[in-house]
């Protein structure tokens, strides 16, 4: 089977061994940088850290451009729109369609940030084990008053552990309740009065049980809600803050380019 | 007519980076009012086999017929009842009744019509009358089984499709419905069932199919499924294979306690009369 | 190590699950629980591991009574439970962050959660799949990951709750030797199943009926207990075929029915004197 997109690959390269909370933060900052910069230089300046990145990751680089091919629709779409429907001089006019040089700038310049985005998040998921992911954001949201809204920051960091980990099989019992009542002449198209509840009755009753299968199995490793630790270790070294500084010239770089 | 696959492929995910092969080159025929169990290992394609005989699924190369018919045709859906692992996954009614009910409308049967198929199906797989306006869900597994199977018979299907209908049920459930499984085949209906416990079912199998990693490996009858012997077999056939393989002249057919206490009394007879005879030339 | 004592527990809609049992798990011993769905047994798992507190009567969990709420924490440490549903016990992306789970829970630092979780994979001989996501996993060796699970948390006592019931033959029997060589490595075991045939080696088996224990024993005197037939619990075909042989003068001793090899050659041997 193949590896999904999006995928932890394990290793050990100085991209690996970094602090989750320091890539989370250089992601959401290269994030906004994406859509901050309006000139085809910063984009080439971001593709260029992008691959120098990758590649001080040791990750084969086709593993990143497949986290773009399921995206690559959307974004050809996003293209032509802009090609297409953005008013300025006009390149070759065929039919009703005539694509404009403003176009042809403005769509490019925004297939760039998505597929920058996409390629930036992949680096992260690839070289981040998800639990470190999700205890790194557990760390940065601590410090937040979440308490008022009544849960602590561990909770929620179970929560979105658990959340992915149960899509699924939340999918799994959607086919499974769907092949059952089309096997018994379920037509949705044709009746769906009678669809809806054959399908969202079982659906209902089926993740109810495996939520509280579920909670008894939590309850039963000792889940109580409360303060728990995390197998990852999370220490800001000497390198972390050298990549910290490396991001903060780069980030001033590209603004000033 | 038969069931009938010719050179059947399946991928999951066609076309997209996510492409999972299942099923390859499957050739099948499955004649009206067989016995057939499919074997294989968990993710070797079985489950994948039995969605394409009712077109849930459909094949990417070769062909699927249904009597000659097209397997997503009405009509042939008709034809193919089926049954999942999960009764919960499909019930949802508030009687038993609107249960069974729920496959007939849904091929545009008339209520009267309806009613009197209800009856019928809540017969074959042997509930109560009274059963009909009882809450699925306030009956036991094996008694819910029998109402998905029920629902299914109600379209009074030529061939009855089972992906695991006994997996997770308790030794009385198991029993329920291998008993009704035995009936329903005896009125004439082709029974086609996915499984791994070949304890249960090997009784009523009258041919194997095993398949391994999306092809068919094996393809015949139990008795000579029971000599290749490629997987763990049932406790009783095992032994009986041991036997043999010890240089006793048992009958390897022999896979129930009655048949192996009639066999090992028949040879334990044999060796008293001619107390000569040793267990190599008893052979 | 976990005493019942006069337990009676109630479902919220009134039906009783267990009427007044009085059990005691000895340290070391391997106790199978057989009995129908409905019958109390994953009830009797919940009171035994302190997940579900005992409606009258008592449950104490060395030393510590399963109401005193301060003492869930010492009990999880205790004890730990699998459950019949592989699936909707994973909480991980991956078997090791699943692993990690339980030592996270009891708020030990990071290296020794490593070393629990490197514990429990070679325990269970799941190191190969140690970045795997645990739903690519099969049957037999999912239900091995949960089993790790509640083995990174070092529990004195593990509970089964009809691990075998969901998988294949084969996987059941994969499963059930790893739990029978955690016993030999002096790991407290309660094995729930509806199958007979698992609990041949048992040191003592409760049989339980409409929230009761009805028969209590070592699986010979269980297994020859012709009440088992009337709660619709089938003997082991092979231990059926040898009752059935002794009715005929053909006695094969106990040893033998554990395995068809064992039977074979027990025939064998009683042919050839003859």
């Amino acid at each position: 089977m193949k590896e999904p997109v999006f995928s932890y690959v394990p290793g050990t390269s100085l991209l690996h061994r970094f602090d989750p909370r320091i890539k989370i933060a250089a992601v959401m900052l290269l994030g906004i940088l994406t859509f901050r910069i309006e000139n085809f230089e910063g984009i080439a300046a971001l593709f260029a850290f992008f691959f120098a990145l990758a590649s001080l990751s040791g990750l084969p680089m086709k593993m990143f451009f497949r986290a773009i091919k399921p995206m690559m629709l959307f974004i050809t779409f996003i293209f032509l729109a802009q090609l297409l429907f953005t008013d300025g001089k006009v390149l070759v006019s065929y039919w009703i369609l005539q694509p404009s040089l403003e176009g042809l700038e403005t769509g490019l310049k925004l297939a760039a940030r998505f597929i920058l985005l996409l390629l930036f998040a992949a680096l992260l998921t690839a070289s981040t084990n998800p639990s470190a992911i999700t205890c790194g954001i557990e760390r940065m949201l601590r410090p937040l008053p979440l308490r008022w809204l009544g849960i602590t920051s561990f909770e929620l960091a179970t929560m979105m552990n658990i959340s992915i980990a149960f899509l699924p099989l939340l999918f799994e019992r959607v086919e499974r309740t769907k092949a059952a009542q089309a096997a018994r002449g379920m037509d949705f198209v044709k009746n769906p009065f009678r669809s809806v509840p054959a399908l969202a009755i079982p659906l209902l009753r089926g993740v109810i049980r495996d939520a509280e299968e579920l909670a008894l199995a939590m309850e039963s490793r000792g889940y109580q809600g409360s303060r728990r630790t995390s197998m990852h270790e999370l220490s800001i070294q000497k390198n972390d803050w050298k990549a910290l500084f490396v991001l903060a010239v780069f980030f001033i770089f590209v603004l000033f380019l | 007519m038969p069931i009938i696959l010719e050179n059947v492929s399946f991928s999951y995910s066609r076309k997209t980076p996510l492409e999972t092969p299942a099923l390859r080159e499957i050739s099948l025929r499955i004649e009206k009012g067989e016995f057939v169990g499919i074997l294989g290992e968990k993710g070797a394609g079985k489950s994948t086999l039995t969605k394409l005989f009712n077109g849930l699924l459909r094949p990417e190369a070769g062909t699927v017929r249904i009597d000659g018919l097209d397997p997503s045709s009405k009509e042939a859906k008709r034809r193919i009842g089926m049954v999942f692992q999960q009764a919960a996954d499909q019930l949802f009614c508030r009687t038993v009744y609107e249960e069974i009910a729920f496959g007939l409308l849904n091929f545009g049967y008339s209520k009267r019509e309806a009613e009197e198929r209800i009856y019928e199906a809540i017969d074959s797989v042997c509930l109560d009358q009274a059963a009909l306006s009882r809450d699925p869900f306030s009956l036991s597994g094996g008694e819910m089984q029998r109402v998905a199977l029920a629902s299914a018979l109600a379209l009074r299907p030529d061939y009855l499709v089972l992906d695991e209908p006994i997996t997770g049920l308790d030794p009385a459930g198991k029993k329920e419905i291998l008993d009704t499984l035995r009936k329903i085949k005896n009125m004439g209906t082709a029974v086609i069932t996915v499984t791994h416990n070949l304890k249960g079912f090997f009784p009523l199998l009258e041919r194997v199919v095993l398949i391994k990693e999306g092809r068919i490996t094996f393809q015949g009858s139990r008795e000579s499924y029971l000599e290749k012997g490629c997987v763990p077999l049932p406790p009783i056939a095992s032994m009986m294979k041991e036997l043999r393989e010890r240089g006793i002249p048992v009958n390897p057919a022999a896979f129930t306690v009655e048949d192996a206490l009639e066999e090992i009394l028949r040879v334990k007879s044999a060796f008293e009369k001619g107390s000569s005879l040793t267990a190599t030339e008893g052979n | 190590m976990i005493r019942l004592e006069k337990v009676s527990y109630s479902y919220p809609d009134g039906t009783p699950a267990l009427e007044n049992i009085n059990l005691t798990i000895k340290k070391g011993e391997f106790v199978g629980v057989i009995g129908k769905n409905g019958s109390g047994k994953s009830t009797l798992a919940l009171q035994l591991s302190g997940l579900l507190k005992p409606g009258t009567g008592r449950v104490v969990i060395r030393g510590m009574d399963t109401r005193d709420p301060s003492r869930l924490q010492g009990i999880r440490k205790f004890v730990g439970v699998v459950f019949q549903n592989p699936e909707t016990q994973f909480v991980g992306r991956t078997v090791e962050e699943d692993l990690a789970f339980g030592p996270e829970n009891l708020c030990l630092p990071p290296v020794e959660i490593r070393r629990c979780v490197d514990m429990a994979l070679a325990e269970t001989e799941l190191e190969k799949y140690r970045h795997r996501s645990p739903k690519t996993l099969s049957g037999g060796q999912g239900q091995c990951a949960a089993l790790a699970g509640i083995l990174a948390m070092r529990p004195e006592c593990l509970i089964f709750d009809e691990v075998a019931s969901m998988l294949d033959p084969e996987s059941g029997i994969a499963v059930l030797e790893t739990i029978k060589k955690l016993h030999k490595k002096g790991k407290t075991i309660v094995y729930i199943t509806h199958n007979l045939e698992e609990l041949h080696d048992a040191d003592r088996i409760l049989v339980m009926e409409k929230g009761k224990i009805k028969i209590e024993g070592d699986p010979e005197s269980v297994f020859s207990d012709v009440f088992l037939q009337d709660l619709g619990l089938p003997l082991p075909s092979l231990i059926e075929l040898a009752a059935n042989l002794k009715t005929h003068g053909v006695i094969i001793p106990w040893e033998s029915t554990t395995s068809p090899q064992n039977f074979a050659e027990e025939i064998c041997r009683l042919f050839l004197r003859t």
